[in-house]
């Protein structure tokens, strides 16, 4: 098989992984997860979310040694239970994943403004919108050794801050076996899964490396790299700060920046800027590749005759989706809004948490379903113990996105649970009515439109 | 089954569509690659040297390091050249496999989404 001139290897894969994985949102996360627990004991829920996300990754890993594309994760669906569930259940998860922007820009936003007190944090999050629509229309994509360098230094710098951070504390972490009540564990790790959003997007570089095999590894690899980091530095953050200081970054009337809180205990303004530089390139490493990979899906889509075509015009200089990308900031910016008005961040995190989980339950049902249907499929990596684990998996992210909408939560929570559980559903209805009510009749528009056309090859097929 | 002639007679279209569209021209104008095109029922492999937007040769034979190679049946492949079938559709099927950088696979799209967008 001949080689591409360029191919990616496991080294970027490991970086592409976990950069996009990493948000500021995700530090919000950590203290809101330990808030649910009794002791200093985040690390467990972590540790738990990381595993179970490896076992979903191992589902991904998969499909994707069946199909290695791009087209992944619409690709699985369709071949397990037709195009219909595809289009709707991916519809959903796009949408849903991209809710988080709404909060890593506000919460980003926020961060910044303490570096910086006189300009208003709105000023921020519309620069860093138009930034990031700009590097999107250019099609400028975070990629290759650049992003090898800006992962392993956010990586690096993240477990330098938090040994030092054990190390001004004389490394005394109170109860840090402690977990209290099973719900408020089972909660903690929900809260913590939505620290692993988008590790599965790694599949997309299917068609780029050097190896298709190295895309589990890597993707392994990645979520232990995740799951180390978080586990360390949410232990940090939830030792050094105080119990005042833990409270108020989860009120409305608080700011949500407790990376910010954290180096300026540790760093003084050093720490500030530090932790500000960190969260603004692991936002922009993480946003970009999400604008990017989102609009291209709509492309895609429109292009498939699923989205109506005007979705799939092309930028003249550019080349890029210009329209897609229109849709995805405008939907960007709803829910950005939505965050500086109301301050409501945790129903955001719920929103991603509650998709992560509904995906990873329809992943292992395409690797149950595929097993069966496709039996003879080569398949580069298959999950050993037949279907035990996808079955693992299907309980147990039952039960944790059971707990993420539905189960006990702290009385403050619960209109963040209410608002996360109507957006999903809005979101499932919206794409059940689409698929149902609309899509039949414009493909049909489209493939008349198609056949008028007089074919253009001169021989008979 | 289309023969590498048929192909290559289709590929001769192809190229004639696509430097023929100035607005095509203008979008990929900073586009330069070497595209290795397979028919994998047929085995016969094909060359595409795109430089900046234009398509300046077509071989039939793998010829250079490839920064794209796309498999599929060699009749999905004279058709795709012919612009009669929608390649998007082809590879959400997993009809048509592509390697190489996501940028890449996006600007192929392209390249059939100007010169025949009724497809």
């Amino acid at each position: 098989m001949t080689e591409l001139r360029r191919a990616v290897g496991l080294r970027t894969v490991v970086s592409t992984g976990a950069g996009m994985a990493l948000a500021t949102v995700t530090y919000l996360s950590f203290i809101e997860l330990a808030s649910y627990l009794t002791g200093n004991s985040s690390w467990i829920a972590i540790l738990t979310a990381g595993i179970m996300a490896v076992l979903a990754g191992s589902c991904f890993a998969e499909l994707n040694s069946m199909f290695p594309t791009a087209a992944g994760i619409k690709l699985f669906i369709e071949k397990a239970f037709g195009e219909k569930a595809a289009i709707i259940i991916s519809g959903v998860y796009v949408l849903g994943q991209l809710s988080i922007i709404g909060a890593e820009i506000y919460i980003l936003s926020q961060g910044i403004s303490q570096g910086f007190p006189q300009i208003n944090p709105l000023l921020f999050a519309v620069v860093f919108g138009i930034i990031l629509f700009y590097l999107n229309l250019r099609g400028i994509k975070i990629a290759g050794t650049t992003q090898d360098i800006i992962a392993y230094s956010m990586f690096f710098g993240l477990i330098a801050v938090s040994v030092y951070g054990f190390y001004r504390i004389d490394f005394h972490i109170i109860n840090p076996f402690e977990i209290g009540s099973l719900d408020g564990f089972i909660q903690a790790v929900a809260i913590g899964m939505s620290g692993f959003i988008a590790f599965e997007w790694v599949i997309t570089m299917s068609e780029e490396v050097t190896d298709v095999k190295i895309i589990p590894k890597g993707m392994m690899l990645a979520l232990g790299l995740l799951t180390v980091t978080y586990a360390l530095f949410s232990m940090a953050m939830t030792s050094v700060l105080s119990k005042e200081e833990l409270a108020w970054v989860l009120k409305p009337e608080g700011l949500p920046i407790p990376h910010i809180l954290y180096g300026k205990r540790l760093l003084g303004g050093f720490g500030l800027y530090l932790m500000i530089v960190m969260a603004l390139l692991a936002s922009l490493t993480s946003i970009n590749a999400g604008l990017m990979t989102s609009s291209r899906f709509l492309y895609a889509m429109a292009r498939d005759w699923s989205l109506p075509k005007f979705m799939a015009r092309l930028h003249s200089d550019y080349a890029t989706p210009w329209v897609a990308m229109v849709v995805v900031m405008l939907y960007c910016v709803a829910v950005t809004a939505f965050g500086f008005i109301t301050h409501y961040i945790l129903c955001m995190i719920l929103i991603i948490a509650a998709v992560e989980c509904m995906i990873y339950i329809v992943i292992a049902l395409c690797v149950i379903r595929l097993r069966y249907t496709e039996p003879d499929r080569k398949r580069d990596f298959k999950i050993k113990g037949g279907i035990f684990f996808p079955v693992i998996v299907i309980i147990v992210y039952g039960i944790v996105g059971g707990f993420i909408l539905f189960g006990p939560v702290k009385p403050q929570d619960v209109l963040d649970q209410r608002i996360a559980l109507f957006f999903i559903l809005g979101l499932l209805v919206l794409a059940i009515v689409y698929v149902f009510a609309v899509l039949p009749g414009m493909r049909e528009k489209y493939r008349k439109i198609a056949e008028a056309r007089t074919p253009r090859r001169r021989r008979k097929g | 089954m289309a023969t590498s002639d048929e192909i290559m007679e289709a590929l001769a279209d192809f190229k004639e569509q696509c430097n023929s569209n100035k607005r095509l021209r203008r979008m990929q104008r900073d586009w330069t690659k070497v595209l290795h095109y397979v028919a994998f029922d047929t085995g016969d492999k094909f060359t595409m040297t795109v430089k900046e937007g234009e398509i300046i040769s077509n071989e039939s034979s793998a010829a250079g390091t490839p920064d794209v190679i796309i498999e599929g049946e060699s009749e999905t492949l004279c058709n795709m050249f012919w612009g009669d079938i929608n390649p998007t559709q082809m590879y959400l099927k997993g009809e048509i496999k592509v390697k190489g950088t996501q940028e890449d696979i996006m600007r192929i799209d392209a390249i059939t989404a100007i010169i025949w967008p009724e497809v």
